[in-house]
C-alpha cells in the first residue's frame, strides 16, 4: 500500500458487501459493523496490514474509514475487522475487499509530469582566459512525465525523464539532452495471466550467473500466467547502459544490441517459493562503454567490440517456512573476450553456483538469538566465462564462502570465511592464487529501558564497532616466472567506530588500521632485476562525521577524514580532507542558503630523498543563496576552486571562482 | 674465496673510477613498453644510453639484440642483427633504435603464455667490461582479456558501473530527498584500494570546482568484484551536481591525474520541503509488548506511516546492510499527524514473533498524501 497525493470529496459510500467498490474521489467508506463489541473486547481495524484503527471512527454500529488520510492505488485492497480480547486473543468478524476505481470502468487514470526550466547567467568570474570562448549564460531543463491507464482488460503506462543542458563539459558523450529514463508497456489482461510489449529501460532485478541487474534499454516482451508461476521475457536492448536521446529504442544494429530470452516456472500450486526453475539466454556484443561505466582499456588498442552468448539453467527453494534458501544454477557460455576478430575466437566456459542459507524468522528456531543466518556458498566460473548482462562477474575463480551471524540482546556477530583459487582449468599457461579471508565484525549497542528519556535523549544511543579483516593471496612459486612477478602478500586490518544519532545530531567516528606484509620475492634473472617486492605498509585511516541541528531551519556538518601510509623503506603517504557544510532555511519555503567549504591535502615524503616531497593542497567553496516564489526561484551562486602542488623541484598554483546569477522555473502537476 | 672477492671489488673499484677507460653503465628508455594483440605489429623507438668513466674514448658497439623470456632468460626469438654503437666518443653515449614487432611474434609470444618479453643488448669498448641493458615488453591480452591482467599482482581495477540507489545512470531527485550511489567494482590482484568520492556543485563542471566528498579504503582479496556506497549525497541546491569516482594513483594524486575514473550526474529538481527524520528510536532496542516508537515531528504531517518490515538475511558474501536493501512488509500502522510516539497496538503486536529482529520506520505525509518526510531504517527486537 501506499499513500500518495489525496484530493478528494465527495459522497460517503455505505457498504457491507465483501466487495466494496470505491470509485473516484469519494472521501470515506462505512462500512456495517457484524456485531458489537462486548466487554473485554477492543476493535481492530487493519488495511492491507495497516492498523488503520487510529485514523477511522467508530460509531453506530459502523465503521467510517476516511479516504483523505489515505491514497488508496487502484486495485483490491483487503479490509479485516478485528476483535481483540484482553487475553489476546484475536477474533475476525468480518473480511471485506476494497475495490479502488479511478471512475466508472476505469480502474486507473492518472498522469503527472514536472517541469524544471532554469538558466544561469555568469556576472563574474577569475581567470578570465579559462572562460574564453564560452558564454556567460547557460540553460538546463529537466521534464518528468509519467501517465497510467488501467482498464479491466488492458493496461498502459509511459514515463519518461528528459534532460538539457546547454554546457555539455560533464555530459555523457557530449550530448545536450539526455533521456536517463523512459519506458511505454502496454499490457493485456487475459483470464490466468498478461501479456505486455514494453519500449523503453527494463528494470528488473535478475541475479544470476549471465545476468545481474541487467538494466537497458530496449524493445520486451513479457508474460505472466498463473499467478505468476510462470513468468517468461524475450529482448532485444543495448548492451551498454545508454541516456542519450537519440539511441535507438529497439536497438537493431547488429554490433550492439544483446538478445535473450528467460523464463521462471513455479511448478507447486500451493507452495510456489518451495520450487522454482528457470532458464535464461542472452546473446550480444558489446563495445564495452555506457553512461556510468570505466572500462580498463589500453589507449593503444583499436575500438573493440567483444561478444557471445550465454545460458543458464537452474533452480530457487524455499523451504521450512523460508528458513532454508538453496539456489543451484548451471550456466554455459560461448564469447571472444579479446575482440570480435582479434586474437582467438570465442571460447566455450562454463560456471556454477550452489548457495545453502539457513535464517531465523523460519521454522527453525534458536531461542536464545534474536536474529541469526548461517550460509554456504560455492561457485565455480570457467576462465573464458563471459556474459554480456554480467561483466562483473569474475571468472576463472573456484570459490567456497561461508558466512555467519548471530544477534543477542544489542550485541552482533558476523564472521566470513572465504577461500578462492584461480586457475579453474589448471592451465598451463596460467597461474593459480590461492587466497583466503576471514573476518570477524562485532557491534552493541546498549539496551535500555527507553532511549527517548534521561540522558540517552540528548546523547543519542550509541552503537559500537570492532571488526577484523585478514586477507592472504598467494601465487604458487613456479608461476612467478610465467607471470614475472612473483607474490605472496597478507592483509590484516582493524577497525573501531562508534555511531549515534538523535533528533538533532549524529556523530560518527571511525579508525582503521590495514598492515599489508609482503612476503614475495624478486624476481632477478640474468642479473635483470624483473620484479622487486612491494614494502610493506601499515595505514591508519581516522574518520569523524557530525550533523548538527542546532534549530530546526539550520543543519551544520563538518567532517574529517585522515589516511596515513607509511611503507617499511621509509615512505609515506598522507591523504587528510575536512569539509564544512552549513544549510539554512532563513525565512521557511522562502529563503534558504547553503555555504560549504573542503580542504584536502595529499602529501608524499621519500626516506631516501626528503627534498623530493611533494604536496598537494586544494580548496573548494560553494555558495547558495535561493529565494523562491511560487513557482520560480532565484538563485546568487558562487563557486572557488583552488589548487597547489609543491615540490623542491616544481611549483604551480591557480585558483577560480565565479559568480552567477540562476533564475529557474519549477512546475509539476500530477499524483 | 675471500681472494676472489678482493679481486672483484678491486676490479669494480677500477673500473668505476675516473681514471680507468671504461664502460660503467647501460640502461634504456622507455624501460618498458606494452603492445597488445589488438594493435598488431608496431615499431617501438627506444634509446640506449650507455655511460663511461670521463676518460674513456672508444664508444660503445653492440652487434645485436637478443629477445628473451623475460622471467626466464631463454631466447623466445631469432637475435637482430643489426649492430648499433660508434667506435668512438665518451658518455653518455645514445644509441636509438628502432624495434620492430610483428602481429605475428605478438600472437606467437601471447599463446606461448609469454607476458614479458626482454630485448637485450651487450655493448663492449677496446679493454672495457661489457654493459648490458634490457628494454621489457609487455604482452598484453586485448578487451575484457587485458582488462584482467595484473602486471605486477596488484590491484587492477577492470570495469566500474557507477549506479545511483535503483540502478539509474542518471538521477533525479526533489531537494532534500535522500541519495547515494554506489559503484561496483571488477578488479584482480589484491591490496588496498585507495579512492575517493568527490562532487561538483551546480554550475561547477570545470574540474577546479570538484570537492572531495569522502575518502575511501578498502582491503581486497583477489580476483573478486566489489561494491563501494557513496557518502549521502548533497540535494539541498537544486541544479545538476556532478559526481565522480576516482581511483588514487601510486603517487597519491587527486581524481583530476587518476586514469580510473568514473562519473555520472544528478539533478536535484525543487519539489517539497522534505524532511530526514534523525534520531527515530527504538534503534537497535530490545522492545517489550509496550514498545513505544518515537520519532520527530514534522511540521505540516498530516498523516504518519510506520512500517515494519522483516529483514532479508544477506546472502554469503554479501554487502554490510545488504538485509536491508528489500525487506519484507509485515505490518504497520497509518497514524494522525499530530503525534510524534506510538506504542505497538494488539493488532500490530499479534503480527509480531517474539524474539525476532525487525526493520522499521516512519514516513510523514502532507494534507495531499505527498511524501515530507522519511526515517532511515532501524531494528528492533520484539521480546514481549
Amino acid at each position: 500500500m501506499r499513500i500518495t497525493a489525496i484530493c478528494l470529496a465527495g459522497l460517503s459510500t455505505t457498504a457491507v458487501a465483501d466487495v466494496i467498490p470505491v470509485i473516484g474521489q469519494q472521501a470515506t467508506v462505512s462500512v456495517a459493523l457484524p456485531r458489537a463489541t462486548t466487554e473485554g473486547e477492543s476493535l481492530l481495524l487493519e488495511l492491507d496490514g495497516y492498523d488503520i484503527g487510529a485514523i477511522s471512527q467508530v460509531g453506530n454500529g459502523r465503521v467510517e474509514i476516511p479516504l483523505e488520510s489515505l491514497t488508496l492505488a487502484p486495485g483490491q485492497h483487503h479490509l479485516l475487522i478485528l476483535t481483540a480480547r484482553d487475553n489476546g486473543d484475536i477474533d475476525t468478524l468480518a473480511e471485506h475487499t476494497l475495490d479502488v476505481f479511478a471512475r466508472e470502468g476505469v480502474r486507473a487514470s492518472s498522469s503527472r509530469w514536472n517541469v524544471l526550466l532554469s538558466n544561469d547567467y555568469r556576472f563574474a568570474e577569475h581567470p578570465d582566459e579559462q572562460y574564453d570562448g564560452q558564454s556567460r549564460s547557460h540553460q538546463n531543463g529537466a521534464l518528468q512525465w509519467a501517465a497510467e491507464i488501467d482498464r479491466s482488460s488492458w493496461k498502459a503506462d509511459t514515463k519518461l525523464d528528459l534532460l538539457y543542458d546547454s554546457d555539455v563539459a560533464a555530459n555523457p558523450e557530449g550530448e545536450r539532452w539526455q533521456m536517463p529514463d523512459m519506458d511505454l508497456r502496454v499490457a493485456r489482461r487475459f483470464s490466468h495471466g498478461d501479456v505486455a510489449l514494453a519500449f523503453g529501460d527494463r528494470q528488473a532485478e535478475d541475479s544470476n550467473l549471465i545476468a545481474s541487474g541487467f538494466n537497458r534499454r530496449g524493445l520486451r516482451l513479457e508474460a505472466h500466467a498463473l499467478e505468476d508461476r510462470i513468468a517468461a521475457e524475450t529482448f532485444t536492448l543495448h548492451p551498454d547502459p545508454v541516456t542519450s536521446l537519440d539511441a535507438d529504442v529497439p536497438p537493431f544494429d547488429n554490433d550492439s544490441s544483446a538478445v535473450g530470452a528467460q523464463i521462471s516456472v513455479a511448478p507447486m500450486a500451493r507452495h510456489p517459493r518451495s520450487l522454482r526453475l528457470f532458464a535464461g539466454w542472452l546473446d550480444g556484443d558489446s563495445t564495452l562503454g555506457g553512461t556510468g561505466v570505466f572500462v580498463a582499456e589500453d589507449p593503444d588498442d583499436p575500438p573493440l567490440a567483444v561478444g557471445g552468448e550465454a545460458w543458464t539453467l537452474g533452480w530457487d527453494s524455499f523451504l521450512l517456512d523460508e528458513a532454508l534458501w538453496i539456489h543451484g544454477e548451471y550456466a554455459k557460455s560461448k564469447f571472444d573476450s579479446d575482440g570480435i576478430g582479434v586474437g582467438n575466437p570465442a571460447s566455450d566456459a562454463d560456471s556454477s553456483r550452489l548457495v545453502l542459507q539457513l535464517t531465523s524468522g523460519g521454522a527453525v528456531r534458536i531461542p536464545v538469538l534474536d536474529q541469526w543466518s548461517v550460509g554456504f556458498e560455492r561457485q565455480v566460473v570457467g576462465a573464458q566465462f563471459y556474459s554480456i548482462g554480467n561483466l562483473l562477474l569474475p571468472n576463472d575463480l573456484d570459490l567456497n564462502q561461508l558466512h555467519a551471524s548471530a544477534l543477542w540482546r544489542g550485541v552482533e556477530l558476523q564472521a566470513q570465511w572465504l577461500d578462492q583459487h584461480t586457475d579453474v582449468d589448471d592451465a598451463p599457461l596460467t597461474p593459480r592464487i590461492d587466497s583466503e579471508q576471514q573476518r570477524l565484525d562485532l557491534g552493541f549497542t546498549p539496551q535500555v529501558a527507553d532511549p527517548g528519556r534521561g540522558a540517552w535523549k540528548w546523547l543519542g544511543l550509541p552503537t559500537f564497532r570492532i571488526g577484523g579483516e585478514s586477507t592472504e593471496n598467494v601465487q604458487n612459486a613456479a608461476d612467478a616466472t610465467l607471470m614475472g612477478y612473483d607474490l605472496d602478500n597478507r592483509q590484516r586490518s582493524l577497525s573501531m567506530g562508534i555511531d549515534t544519532a538523535y533528533e538533532r545530531f549524529s556523530v560518527g567516528l571511525s579508525y582503521e588500521r590495514i598492515r599489508r606484509d609482503d612476503r614475495s620475492r624478486a624476481l632477478i634473472v640474468d642479473d635483470f632485476v624483473i620484479y622487486e617486492p612491494v614494502p610493506d605498509s601499515e595505514e591508519t585511516v581516522y574518520g569523524v562525521n557530525l550533523t548538527w541541528q542546532p534549530h530546526e531551519r539550520f543543519v551544520v556538518s563538518p567532517q574529517w577524514q585522515r589516511s596515513h601510509v607509511r611503507q617499511e623503506s621509509g615512505d609515506a603517504n598522507d591523504n587528510e580532507m575536512w569539509s564544512l557544510q552549513l544549510t539554512a532555511d532563513l525565512i521557511p519555503e522562502k529563503l534558504s542558503a547553503q555555504l560549504g567549504w573542503t580542504e584536502a591535502s595529499d602529501q608524499q615524503n621519500f626516506f631516501e630523498l626528503p627534498q623530493d616531497v611533494q604536496r598537494q593542497n586544494s580548496s573548494n567553496g560553494n555558495f547558495d543563496l535561493a529565494y523562491r516564489m511560487s513557482i520560480f526561484s532565484l538563485h546568487l551562486r558562487g563557486l572557488y576552486g583552488r589548487n597547489e602542488i609543491r615540490s623542491a623541484l616544481f611549483e604551480d598554483s591557480g585558483n577560480e571562482w565565479q559568480g552567477s546569477l540562476t533564475v529557474e522555473l519549477n512546475w509539476g502537476r500530477g499524483q | 674465496m675471500k681472494a676472489n672477492s678482493l679481486f672483484l671489488a678491486v676490479a669494480l673499484w677500477l673500473a668505476a673510477s675516473p681514471g680507468w677507460a671504461a664502460l660503467t653503465e647501460a640502461r634504456v628508455s622507455p624501460s618498458r613498453n606494452t603492445i597488445s594483440v589488438a594493435q598488431g605489429g608496431q615499431v617501438f623507438t627506444i634509446l640506449w644510453v650507455i655511460e663511461t668513466t670521463p676518460v674513456h674514448p672508444d664508444g660503445a658497439l653492440s652487434a645485436a639484440g637478443t629477445f628473451v623470456n623475460a622471467a626466464t632468460g631463454q631466447a623466445v626469438a631469432p637475435p637482430n642483427p643489426t649492430p648499433i654503437g660508434a667506435p668512438t666518443g665518451t658518455g653518455p653515449l645514445t644509441f636509438p633504435e628502432s624495434v620492430t614487432i610483428s602481429a605475428a611474434q605478438v600472437s606467437a609470444w601471447r599463446a606461448q603464455g609469454i607476458r614479458l618479453v626482454g630485448y637485450r643488448r651487450s655493448f663492449v669498448a677496446p679493454g672495457s667490461p661489457t654493459v648490458t641493458a634490457q628494454w621489457l615488453l609487455q604482452i598484453r591480452g586485448s578487451g575484457l582479456e587485458g582488462a584482467r591482467e595484473s602486471t605486477d599482482g596488484e590491484i587492477v581495477v577492470q570495469r566500474m558501473d557507477l549506479v545511483f540507489g535503483k540502478g539509474e545512470r542518471i538521477a533525479i531527485v526533489e531537494r532534500g530527498q535522500p541519495l547515494k550511489a554506489e559503484v561496483s567494482i571488477a578488479h584482480s590482484g589484491s591490496g588496498t584500494l585507495r579512492a575517493r568520492w568527490e562532487l561538483a556543485d551546480p554550475g561547477g563542471t570545470s574540474g577546479g570546482f570538484f570537492r572531495v566528498l569522502e575518502l575511501v579504503r578498502v582491503p581486497l582479496v583477489g580476483g573478486r568484484a566489489t561494491t563501494v556506497a557513496s557518502p549521502a549525497l548533497p540535494t539541498q541546491a537544486t541544479g545538476r551536481h556532478v559526481l565522480r569516482f576516482c581511483v588514487e594513483d601510486d603517487a597519491a594524486q587527486p581524481c583530476a591525474n587518476s586514469a580510473t575514473v568514473v562519473q555520472t550526474f544528478y539533478e536535484v529538481t525543487r519539489g517539497g520541503a522534505y524532511a530526514a527524520m534523525r534520531g527515530a528510536t527504538p534503534n537497535n532496542q530490545t522492545i517489550g509488548a509496550g514498545g513505544v516508537f518515537r520519532w520527530p515531528a514534522v511540521d505540516g504531517a498530516v498523516t504518519y506511516q510506520l512500517q515494519i518490515f522483516r529483514p532479508t538475511a544477506p546472502s554469503p558474501g554479501g554487502a554490510p546492510g545488504e538485509g536491508e536493501r528489500d525487506p519484507t512488509f509485515v505490518t504497520g500502522a497509518l497514524l494522525p499527524g499530530g503525534i510524534a510516539e506510538t506504542t505497538l497496538s494488539p493488532l500490530l503486536r499479534s503480527r509480531l514473533e517474539e524474539g525476532e529482529a525487525y526493520l522499521w520506520r516512519v514516513t510523514a505525509h502532507d494534507a495531499d498524501g505527498q511524501l515530507i518526510g522519511r526515517s532511515e531504517l532501524s531494528r528492533f527486537v520484539f521480546r514481549p
